[in-house]
């Protein structure tokens, strides 16, 4: 572990993603036989994860079983009231991970303000460390464990299988979030032919750009505006700082989409489209979209 | 699937979604911006910036809707926009206390010069061409474009497919290249480069 670059978190758009890891995993994918590449995806997800942290793949790891678990007993009982009795063990599971590790710091905050107006008392702050992409895996396991209920998808026996849908690495950052359902023929037989690896760089490179040559330096722009002190700022700065954050926002996130979609279809996968050009197009009724 | 369609399977539609009156319906979208809100981080800037979106919902479902459906369509694209890039103050800044001012200062007509520190970052050509680029970026402008002059290129009678002229194919090809280039210098010089999820 010597050689690892100090860094939290291991991003598309770093050199060490972009010219160790990716490369590294592409090899090994297509050295190895086809009943293996599940299981390497599956790994190497789960080291993508362990980057910004060890406890942080412990997390996903407990997460993934609590899901597996529960997807298996819905699908036992089901039609029975002990489904829907899984059901909801899992989506509490699921929302006290997801409070535990995101909201705790944010309740506790605001409940000592709360208590600071009728007495001295203050609770400690946590002080948890958002773990990366537990928003998207969370909600997607719930997708799945809801859909199975719902008989709108069918249950996954495999364990590794199912981990792989949960965790796999290209959506954790900035989705898309996958229905099960969608993606369940992928997991057991997909195809990677030289078009599909082709779009698959070709789309990757896209959003590369997206994110390197146009949201990044739009952020240079934003984050400037957004610290100078309030005193300083007139109209005329605010705006150009708005402008050249929702542009940063657009183009940061349509880039990781992309990316993600891109790598996904290295690997044979066709994950689906969450953006098109959504800023523009949408009139009223429609705006709530934009964003994620 | 996107955040709302996710938002829309799992907590509208089992809240009965449009199902139970006008006043329902409006209370059930409220909550799912709620939710959407909060999912984006743990903090009450991230439910001003979704609120205010589902504020705007209801008022459409209200009648808003029915007058906005009826303005010239540049006007529509001009409301909505208002609406994500003004409530994008609240999505950015680190506190209430930060939003806040700056939300007023957008509206506070003070036009005068831009900030000393900011001028010479987009004082610049390359800032002229990010804008013009990014601009044209977000519509589908250069799709359509490529699309387009493939299609003359063969009413011309030029073959198209590999060893034709496939004008799309090879311009993509070249962007490609220049994008993965591009972007490694940039990425290697150390250039600037946030990451914006970490709340998420």
């Amino acid at each position: 572990m010597l050689l690892l670059p100090k860094i939290t978190q291991m991003l598309f758009s770093t050199l060490v993603f972009l010219y160790a890891f990716l490369p590294a995993v592409i090899i090994l994918y297509y050295l190895i036989r086809k009943e293996y590449r599940n299981r390497l995806l599956l790994l190497v997800s789960l080291i993508f994860f362990a980057w910004g942290g060890v406890t942080y793949t412990l997390i996903l790891v407990f997460s993934l079983i609590v899901n597996y678990v529960v997807g298996r007993l819905i699908h036992k009982w089901q039609d029975t009231s002990k489904a829907r009795i899984a059901l909801t063990v899992g989506v509490v599971l699921n929302l006290l991970i997801l409070g535990i590790f995101k909201y705790a710091d944010f309740v506790v905050d605001n409940l000592n303000y709360l208590v600071e107006m009728f007495s001295n008392f203050q609770m400690g702050n946590p002080g948890i460390i958002l773990p990366l992409g537990i928003s998207f895996y969370t909600f997607q396991a719930m997708s799945y464990i809801i859909d199975v209920y719902r008989k709108e998808a069918e249950v996954q026996k495999n364990f590794f299988k199912l981990s792989l849908y949960i965790s796999f690495f290209p959506q954790l950052i900035a989705g898309p979030i996958v229905r099960y359902q969608y993606i369940a023929e992928q997991l057991s037989n997909r195809k990677s032919h030289r078009a599909n690896f082709t779009y698959g760089i070709q789309r990757f490179v896209m959003g590369l750009s997206k994110k390197v040559l146009l949201a990044n330096q739009f952020a240079i722009v934003a984050d400037e505006i957004f610290s100078i002190s309030l005193n300083e700022l007139n109209s005329t700065t605010a705006w150009i700082g708005v402008l050249a954050y929702t542009f940063q926002i657009y183009f940061d996130f349509s880039g990781y989409s992309d990316m993600a979609i891109g790598i996904g279809r290295m690997f044979g996968f066709r994950l689906p489209e969450n953006f098109n050009f959504r800023m523009f197009r949408a009139p009223s009724g429609n705006f709530g979209n934009v964003g994620t | 699937m996107t955040l709302s369609v996710w938002f829309k399977n799992y907590l509208y539609f089992p809240l009965g979604g449009s199902r139970k009156g006008e006043a329902r319906t409006i209370i059930n979208l409220l909550i799912v911006f709620f939710a959407t809100s909060i999912w984006h981080g743990a903090s009450w800037n991230f439910v001003v910036w979704g609120m205010s979106h589902g504020f705007f919902m209801m008022l459409e479902r209200l009648g808003l809707g029915k007058i906005i459906d009826r303005l010239w369509r540049p006007f529509q694209h001009f409301y909505a926009l208002m609406i994500i890039v003004v409530s994008r103050v609240f999505f950015r800044s680190d506190s209430f206390e930060h939003a806040w001012p700056f939300f007023k200062e957008l509206f506070s007509f003070n036009f005068s010069g831009v900030h000393l520190a900011v001028m010479p970052l987009i004082n610049s050509g390359a800032f002229v061409l990010l804008s013009v680029v990014g601009i044209l970026a977000s519509t589908p402008i250069f799709v359509n474009l490529a699309k387009f002059v493939d299609v003359k290129l063969k009413e011309y009678g030029y073959p198209s497919g590999l060893y034709g002229t496939n004008f799309a194919h090879i311009s993509l090809v070249i962007m490609v290249f220049l994008g993965l280039v591009l972007s490694s210098i940039f990425l290697a010089a150390g250039s600037y480069n946030p990451f914006i999820y970490f709340r998420f």
